[in-house]
């Protein structure tokens, strides 16, 4: 009887499980969209991600509706998708440009295929799932100007190519954006711009973005170390670079100061041990030294330097070095690594210097050395006093029994 | 000779003096030149100063929390792996960092600490640990999660917590965002089984179930071949060979069981249309950890009017959109 029981509670959620499991479950996220602030005749995109649970690959169409569907276009109308696979779905929007100003609303509908089939002799409903993504879509006329660059870089370059700056732009406006591009190219001092150049060629859409690659000619540059400043002055983006111009065939000598260490807090008189990471990032061993300073307001208040040390190719090296703080207040320790006739960027950090706190037990501690030592040579002193005198004595004893 | 002894006598003791005050004066000078410290050198001269630079024990530094750039996208009806990856800089080495653990949780409704539930807190005590990254001084620690489709749509922080192994510990954290997911469960067909012309088949329960993190209505629309087409389905024999749209029905709440006239089925059952129409479903997401109890039932009725046999097929799109109460 009870083994019967067994058997009817295990059909049972057998039977319970088939009816909640489909043999595919389609997502997307996120589920709600709005596109805030797109002009008239503007543009606005997005992405969802259509995920499913199989395995396999399922076939998925997408379909606008409602009454911004004409203004809608989407990367694919028809893709697949499987559960290692979601598909990101890139949703445009282009408003026409006589509609008023206020919030418009529409769906997209991600639908999947039939997966379902039919049954000889029966009446079979075939069952498609369908997912609305409900959207937004709000009309202003108010242009917006915004953007973001990041991920600026150089290489070095062998003499006669160009030198190619890279970086992203991300439009976060509403506008369409012709970033333009300052270029300035100092000599290894950071003393002269020796070369500046502008560019403003490429559109960036609004909502998106887009990778620049700009190229400065190197004929004029002598071989050596140069500094960049790339400005992106649309997006009060500038940012400083290096690069060598190299010989041909020429291995290529690069070094990154990682940090400048030291304690941050510390009494006036106390002995700061200072350590300066250096990494050897380049092809051939370098031989670094660092230079630096340590500034107290506007004023300099020491000079640092080291003795030159071999740094082999991808090893860090440590430059140790010392300050004995005299005045309380912020001290900034900054420097740069020189090596093979360049030098790294500027890094610095802080130390906090306290007056020397006043403690009965120190000063005890202080005077007790002096005081133990000045005993001493007293002693000494009366020591020999009493040899003197009694040499003397002595010496009155002998005369006297000479005579 | 006497007065030659005087004068030797003189001469020995003038230079034992002169012996006892240079003595002195040493000493003297000795002991500052050990109490003061200074190190100093001329123009030109060089000062080997011997000494050996000891950082003191330095709790580990976190530089970077990432938590898959800022989105997580979860996918249904399983999980999704999520990895809270982390930079941390120890200045004594970094093989002093010893251990990470790590907690996910929902901003608005958990907190660090609070036990694990899938909606809302997850932690990892056993975080990996690269040591071949970056300098000697750096790591990156990967701190996996397999989080749930139905964990909460919001805010989420990656709280971490990394020892070093002087008993030193750092705390830091950083924000994602779970997005909403829609997603729903259907089976693949509604078999109505074999129906008789001018009857309305036996009531089908067909189960929905919510595969996601957010509460969302239903809409309806069938079809027999290409939506619009004002079918229900299309049949292989009969005359007429095809069922109108308004003879397949539904109820999304109520099942009524047993046999049924037409005109008895059409008063307790919706007709499908050939247009979406949203009803109101409100089917929450699940919060159960152990069980996925979170499913309504619907109930289906075909009525095959004369002229219709053989086999018959249609199409029932099921959509779902985000519900306003979610």
């Amino acid at each position: 009887m009870s083994e019967q029981k067994i058997v009817i509670v295990v059909f049972l959620l057998f039977v319970i499980s088939l009816s909640v499991v489909s043999a595919v479950n389609v997502g997307i996220s996120p589920a709600t969209m709005t596109f805030e602030n797109v002009l008239r005749n503007g543009y606005s995109e997005k992405s969802v991600v259509v995920s499913v649970d199989s395995e396999e690959e399922i076939f998925v169409s997408a379909q606008p509706r409602g009454e911004i569907a004409g203004w809608m276009n989407y990367s694919s109308e028809n893709f697949t998708v499987s559960k290692e696979e979601p598909y990101s779905l890139k949703i445009a929007i282009n408003p026409p440009g006589d509609v008023p100003n206020g919030n418009y609303t529409g769906f997209l509908r991600v639908m999947t295929a039939e997966l379902g089939e039919g049954v000889e002799g029966n009446a079979v409903s075939i069952v498609r799932t369908a997912l609305d993504l409900s959207i937004t879509v709000e009309i202003t006329d108010i242009e917006i100007r915004d953007c973001r660059a990041y991920e600026f870089s150089v290489e070095s370059v062998e003499k006669g190519d160009d030198v190619v700056f890279k970086f992203n732009v991300v439009n976060n406006g509403n506008i369409i954006l012709t970033p333009r591009v300052v270029i300035d190219i100092w000599d290894r001092d950071q003393v002269e711009i020796l070369k500046s150049e502008e560019f403003s060629d490429k559109k960036v859409l609004p909502t998106t973005e887009d990778d620049f690659s700009v190229s400065v000619s190197s004929d004029n540059l002598d071989l050596g170390q140069y500094w960049a400043d790339v400005s992106v002055i649309d997006c009060y983006v500038k940012q400083t670079l290096t690069f060598d111009v190299l010989e041909p065939g020429a291995l290529k000598t690069e070094g990154v100061l990682l940090t400048i260490l030291n304690n941050k807090t510390a009494e006036v008189g106390d002995t700061v041990p200072i350590e300066v990471g250096f990494k050897n990032t380049g092809e051939k061993e370098l031989l670094a030294y660092f230079k630096g300073k340590v500034t107290l307001g506007d004023r300099i208040v020491d000079v640092l330097e080291t003795d030159k040390m071999s740094v082999p190719v991808d090893t860090t090296e440590h430059f140790n070095l010392f300050f004995t703080p005299a005045e309380e207040g912020k001290h900034i320790i900054s420097g740069r690594v020189f090596y093979n006739n360049k030098k790294t960027f500027e890094s610095s950090s802080v130390l906090e210097v306290f007056s020397k706190a006043f403690s009965f037990k120190g000063f005890l501690g202080w005077l007790f050395v002096p005081i133990i030592y000045a005993i001493l040579i007293l002693l000494i002193g009366f020591l020999f006093f009493k040899i003197r005198k009694e040499r003397k004595l002595y010496s009155s004893k002998l005369r006297q029994l000479g005579k | 000779m006497r007065k030659n002894n005087m004068v030797f006598f003189n001469f020995f003791e003038f230079s034992i003096f002169f012996l006892e005050i240079a003595l002195l004066f040493f000493l003297f000078f000795l002991f500052f030149h050990i109490m003061s410290g200074t190190v100093g050198a001329g123009v030109g001269e060089n000062v080997t100063v011997f000494s050996e630079l000891e950082i003191g024990k330095t709790a580990p530094i976190v530089q970077n929390i990432n938590i898959e750039d800022g989105s997580i996208n979860l996918i249904p009806n399983t999980t999704k792996l999520v990895n809270c990856s982390v930079i941390i800089a120890d200045y004594n080495g970094d093989t002093t960092i010893i251990n990470m653990t790590s907690e996910l949780f929902d901003n608005s409704a958990s907190a660090k600490g609070s036990p694990d539930d899938n909606n809302d807190h997850y932690t990892n005590s056993t975080c990996f640990i690269n040591y071949t990254y970056g300098d000697e001084n750096t790591v990156l620690a990967t701190c996996l999660f397999d989080l749930w489709y139905y964990s909460n749509a919001g805010t989420w922080n990656c709280s971490v917590s990394v020892a070093d192994d002087s008993n030193m510990t750092t705390n830091e954290s950083n924000t994602t965002v779970v997005q909403a997911l829609l997603a729903l469960a259907v089976p693949d067909s509604i078999d109505y089984g074999r129906v008789n012309a001018t009857e309305v088949s036996d009531e089908n329960i067909t189960n929905i179930t919510n595969m996601g993190n957010v509460m969302f209505n239903m809409s309806f629309l069938g079809y027999a071949t290409s939506e619009g087409d004002g079918l229900a389905m299309n049949c292989t024999l009969g005359n007429l060979k095809n069922i109108s749209i308004e003879h397949e029905k539904y109820n999304l709440t109520e099942s009524n069981p047993g046999a049924l006239t037409l005109s008895q089925a059409d008063n307790v059952y919706e007709n499908l249309t050939t247009n979406t129409l949203v009803r109101q479903f409100n089917l929450d997401k699940r919060t159960n950890n152990n069980l996925n109890d979170v499913w309504n039932e619907t109930y289906w009725r075909i009525y095959a009017p004369l002229g219709v046999a053989g086999s018959c097929q249609g199409n029932i799109v099921f959509g779902a959109v985000q519900s306003g109460e979610s």
